[in-house]
């Protein structure tokens, strides 16, 4: 399978000398394209760090992050924004939608950015999906949690991008919303050939990926295919972690 | 409590920094205004009113006005006054002020005569303080064979210090002194454009023949009163016959004489302060208002490990008491700071600001500081008070955008709408009324009152109209620039608020600009009114006239605009005895100006006459009918009756025909006299050398000349309105740092936002435009309510101006100035989100986006 996303020996130390703070210590993944990977891993133990290198988002202090066969080192702040705008989507956990817009301009924001038309076909389609048509002309403030999810995901997917990087999506969420929007995630690999790699710390959530990979003090502990909620709690449990 | 409350000052840094600045420019704008406006004062009184400069009671004869100071037969101030006025209690020093005619002799040889009068001899009175004028160069007289002449007199006549000049004493004798010194006396009214010579007091009795002072002047001891000291002068025996003034009634008297303006201008000043602290109440509120709406979480927590809401209250009032004191001190400062600097920059602009030592009063200070301290508590108050009503954990839980609240509530509408009616009609009532100067309370306190509704409508004007600018700049620039339609719109409130002091410093500017371009305009006509004429040419004695060659070279000359001839003889008229004369054109209708009530002087030719409404009946005469002249030759003519005119006030023969026609009957050897303007724009200097040298052939002839005076008097107008141009550019100035502060607070809270906005790939420079484009939006939303306020009112004073002027005078709009304002406004709004634009690029997307 051809890797959408590779990370290399990745090191990101935050301060210097004695107080330096080693987040990621050498770090190397490979996430495959039309795959669902989920990262796993105590509080501090480098995922949101990993994810936001991964995402261009974060420089790390050494090693090479490759997008496809675009490698992240030494591109300028503009060069990494307009990859972003153009091949990654981003799904956070506290919804970060744009209360000014109306559900329907947020999905088109990142187009909006490049200044490009969207796609009516693929518009219609990814609104259909997430079941978001009478939502369009509602303001974020007007939506409920998961309706608001729903329209970040779908924002996400506007640009049909190389990855999409999912933060605790279901963080804010009650859990029947928040299996709606994880089955979402996975109908669109399964279905739209899109790759996502999503950090979480909810067994429940990881066992809707394909793989879980699993850090544990900026390093990666190991890996699960074809999870459940179950057999990533026994990991859990067994790697002490 | 309070150690939690001042350990959040000293926690929050970025925030304080920037709510003190707030404060800071507020107190410091208010604080500018007072100081700038003391010195104002200072400056237009030492113009104005130089002779009341330091007197706290002034003495004067029984009937005080007199037509030509110093005729020997004037009422007089005996000299035993003066000692009786000395030994008041409470007298620190007393003088004597002698005015009397003195004749100057020019370099020529002959006697100076500018203006309508010969030369005026004053005293030098003891003290110091109390003389009236300012040594200009050299020194006073310090012995009675010494004197000083006032600076214009020496300037023209080039004199030098240490030479004799010749003055004609009382009884025709000329007397030689040497000159030691040059005085400045300011404008005064009462000695006009003539020569002032200065001599020690016993040589000013013994060369102008007065029997006694023209003024006795005193001033108080530390510690007592004018009041006081002019009521213990008044029960001295003997003094019922004298007017006893104070100091302050004898300076506004006169600069009343001077200007006519004393009263509004002493009300614009204050109006001014005024308007400081409205300004520095919106920018301090603002900034308060918003920072404790965004620490509602902060107080959440307070609360959540069990801060009373009593204690939470009382931390904040603490907190915002500490930071009001701390940055009105400061502002107190820096508003003494930028008065003089403005006071510096204007006058290295050219404009003549006075430049004396600015005025901080122990008032001022205390004024300012109250309104820094009260402001900001009160600006502290109502947020504090909604922060505390949150229920604690629905605070902390709950989503940390900052909530819009769009809804415009019913109240506000009514109060704006009755506010803006009320405004209206008072604003037309004042333009109706002409008695004094209530016209204007009335516009004015309409003006403020259609602001407040304006300013109370805010939250339903800005979003129509910040989405009627953004409309272009969305087709142009696309996403960005539709995102900062939708950022500008999405707090109406504060967005309001926040272009409410730009709007205040724009309509200002605006109303400023139309009323002065109106004033300027109509000043030169109202100048003209109390002096009509630059020079007027003379005979020297009775009987004579000026030849016609000399009025053909004043009439060739470019120099002068209008020359005018006048002309004027008994005649007899359908029977009845009268005065028929003519007078060249151009000077009718501009420095000659009687009333007029039918018909038109411009129709007086050939064959045609006017007439003085008053001499109508004795004429036997009418509009339309005739008038028969009986000339020298013994024939009569018969002309018709064109205009009818009311002489009052203004010198004007009973029957006035034309020049061609007057020269023709009466066959004169030369003119009465010629009255001359010169050409607009002609400096002083130049015109004079043009009538010198058109009359200088003949020694005959006497030049009178107003025409520096004139020149001086318009110059110290001009001063006085680059001076409240001043005070204007401080309160734009002020409302800009407002922008800027409310501009870097709103980035802040949207620290997220941005950051979301730029992991989705929005470019830094994508950022920057964006906020830019917002502080453009408000910037044109504060211009185009400013300018069109402004505009109005400004019409409306000048109406009322016109109005109580007697339909005298002319609107003047400045579109070019007013255009140059819009860019300025604009401009000025982009500079001030330059830094908040500069700073929400640069911060890191991920620090952003963990920041709560």
């Amino acid at each position: 399978m051809q890797p959408s996303v590779e990370a290399e020996d990745l090191v990101k130390v935050y301060g210097a000398g004695d107080t330096a703070v080693y987040a990621l210590d050498g770090v190397t993944a490979a996430f495959g394209s039309g795959q669902f990977t989920a990262i796993m891993g105590p509080s501090g133990s480098g995922k949101s760090t990993l994810m936001h290198c991964l995402a261009g988002l974060d420089t790390p202090t050494s090693g090479e992050v490759r997008i496809g066969d675009t490698g992240l080192s030494g591109l300028s702040d503009r060069a990494l924004t307009l990859l972003r705008r153009r091949r990654v989507g981003f799904v956070f956990q506290s919804f970060n939608l744009l209360p000014t817009l109306t559900a329907g301009q947020n999905i088109r924001l990142p187009l909006d950015l490049a200044g490009r038309k969207p796609d009516p076909r693929w518009e219609n389609e990814v609104v259909t999906r997430l079941n978001l048509t009478d939502r369009l002309d509602h303001r974020p403030a007007e939506l409920s949690g998961g309706q608001q999810q729903r329209v970040a995901c779908a924002r996400a997917l506007m640009t049909r991008p190389d990855v999409i990087f999912a933060d605790e999506p279901t963080g804010n969420l009650d859990s029947a919303s928040g299996a709606e929007v994880l089955s979402f995630l996975r109908s669109s690999v399964r279905e739209l050939r899109q790759t996502v790699i999503m950090v979480t710390h909810d067994p429940v959530a990881a066992g809707y990926a394909d793989r879980v990979l699993f850090l544990a003090d900026g390093r990666v502990h190991g890996e699960l295919h074809d999870p459940t909620p179950r057999s990533v709690l026994d990991y859990l449990k067994l790697a002490g972690v | 409590m309070l150690r939690a409350a001042l350990a959040n000052l000293n926690h929050r840094k970025a925030r304080l920094a920037l709510s003190s600045l707030a404060i800071c420019l507020g107190v410091a704008f208010v604080a500018g205004t007072l100081v700038l406006g003391a010195s104002m004062n200072q400056a237009f009184f030492s113009s104005f009113a130089a002779g009341a400069k330091n007197v706290s009671a002034a003495v004067s004869p029984p009937s005080p006005g007199k037509a030509r100071p110093g005729s020997s037969g004037d009422p007089s101030v005996p000299a035993s006054v003066l000692a009786e006025v000395r030994s008041v209690p409470g007298v620190a020093a007393a003088a004597g002020r002698l005015v009397g005619q003195a004749p100057l002799i020019g370099s020529n040889g002959k006697v100076i005569s500018n203006g309508e009068q010969p030369g005026i001899g004053i005293n030098i009175p003891n003290d110091g303080a109390l003389r009236g004028f300012a040594i200009a160069s050299g020194h006073l007289p310090d012995g009675a064979g010494q004197v000083a002449v006032d600076k214009a007199t020496a300037a023209d006549e080039h004199f030098r210090l240490g030479q004799a000049v010749r003055v004609v004493d009382h009884s025709g004798v000329v007397r030689a002194f040497v000159l030691t010194g040059t005085i400045d006396l300011g404008v005064n009214r009462e000695f006009g454009n003539s020569t002032v010579t200065a001599f020690q007091t016993a040589t000013g009795f013994s060369v102008t023949g007065r029997p006694g002072y023209d003024m006795v002047v005193a001033r108080a001891a530390p510690g007592v009163s004018q009041g006081t000291l002019v009521a213990r002068i008044r029960n001295l025996p003997g003094m019922g016959g004298y007017q006893v003034r104070t100091g302050g009634q004898l300076a506004t008297a006169e600069a009343n004489d001077a200007v006519h303006f004393t009263q509004q201008f002493t009300t614009a000043i204050l109006v001014f302060a005024l308007i400081a602290l409205v300004v520095a109440c919106i920018v301090i509120y603002n900034t308060f208002t918003i920072l404790i709406a965004q620490r509602g979480r902060e107080l959440a927590l307070l609360r959540c490990v069990g801060a009373s809401r009593r204690q939470v209250f009382g931390g904040m009032l603490i907190e915002s008491a500490v930071v009001g004191l701390v940055a009105s001190a400061a502002g107190v400062l820096a508003g003494l700071g930028l008065g003089w600097a403005l006071q510096r920059l204007f006058a290295a602009f050219g404009a003549d600001v006075p430049s004396g030592p600015l005025a901080l009063t122990p008032a001022t200070v205390a004024v300012s500081m109250a309104v820094g301290v009260l402001v900001t508590v009160a600006a502290s108050l109502l947020p504090a008070r909604s922060a505390t009503r949150v229920a604690p954990v629905a605070a902390l839980g709950g989503q940390v955008d900052a909530q819009v609240k769009a809804k415009v509530g019913w109240l506000r509408l009514a109060v704006a709408i009755v506010f803006a009616a009320a405004g209206t009609v008072l604003t037309f009532a004042g333009m109706r009324d002409v008695t004094g100067n209530s016209g204007f309370v009335e516009i004015a306190g309409g003006g403020c009152v259609c602001f407040v509704a304006v300013l109370a409508l805010g939250p339903v004007i800005a979003p129509p109209v910040i989405t009627f600018f953004g409309w272009l700049p969305g087709r142009l620039a696309g996403a960005t620039a539709r995102l900062a339609t939708a950022n500008a719109r999405r707090n109406p409130h504060r967005v309001a608020a926040t272009t409410a002091a730009l709007m205040i410093g724009i309509t200002l500017m605006t109303l400023f600009t139309v009323v002065v371009s109106s004033a300027q305009a109509s000043s030169d006509t109202a100048i003209a009114q109390h002096y009509p004429v630059d020079y007027l040419v003379q005979a020297g004695r009775g009987g004579q006239t000026v030849p016609p060659p000399v009025v053909r070279a004043l009439q060739a000359s470019r120099a002068l605009g209008i020359v005018a001839p006048q002309y004027e003889q008994r005649a007899t008229a359908n029977g009845a005895g009268v005065r028929v004369g003519a007078i060249g054109r151009g000077a009718l209708g501009f420095s000659v100006k009687p009333t007029i009530v039918s018909g038109t002087l411009a129709a007086v030719g050939p064959g045609t006459a006017g007439v003085d409404s008053s001499k109508l009946t004795a004429l036997g005469t009418r509009q339309g009918g005739t008038v028969a002249v009986a000339t020298p030759g013994g024939g009569s003519r018969a002309l018709r009756v064109v205009a009818v005119y009311n002489s009052a006030g203004v010198t004007m023969p009973d029957v006035l025909i034309s020049v061609g026609d007057y020269l023709r009957y009466f066959r004169p050897a030369g003119a009465d006299d010629v009255l001359i303007n010169a050409a607009p724009g002609v400096p002083p200097a130049t015109s004079r050398a043009a009538v010198d040298a058109a009359t200088g052939s003949d020694p005959l002839l006497v030049v009178f000349t107003q025409a520096d005076y004139k020149a001086n008097l318009a110059g110290r107008v001009n001063q006085v309105l680059a001076l409240f141009g001043t005070l204007l550019g401080l309160a734009v100035l002020i409302a800009l740092f407002g922008i800027s502060n409310t501009l870097t607070l709103s980035v802040i809270e949207r620290t997220r936002e941005s950051a979301l906005l730029r992991a989705l790939g929005l470019t830094r420079g994508q950022l920057r435009r964006m906020l830019l484009t917002e502080a453009l939006l408000m910037a044109l939303l504060a211009v185009a309510l400013g300018i069109g306020l402004g505009a109005v009112f400004g019409w409306a004073i000048v109406h009322a101006f016109i109005n109580s002027a007697g339909g005298e005078g002319v609107v003047s709009i400045p579109y070019a100035q007013i255009a140059l304002y819009v860019v300025i406004g604009v401009c000025a709004a982009l500079a001030a989100a330059v830094f908040p634009a500069r700073r929400a690029a640069r911060t890191s997307v991920v620090a952003a986006m963990a920041e709560a």
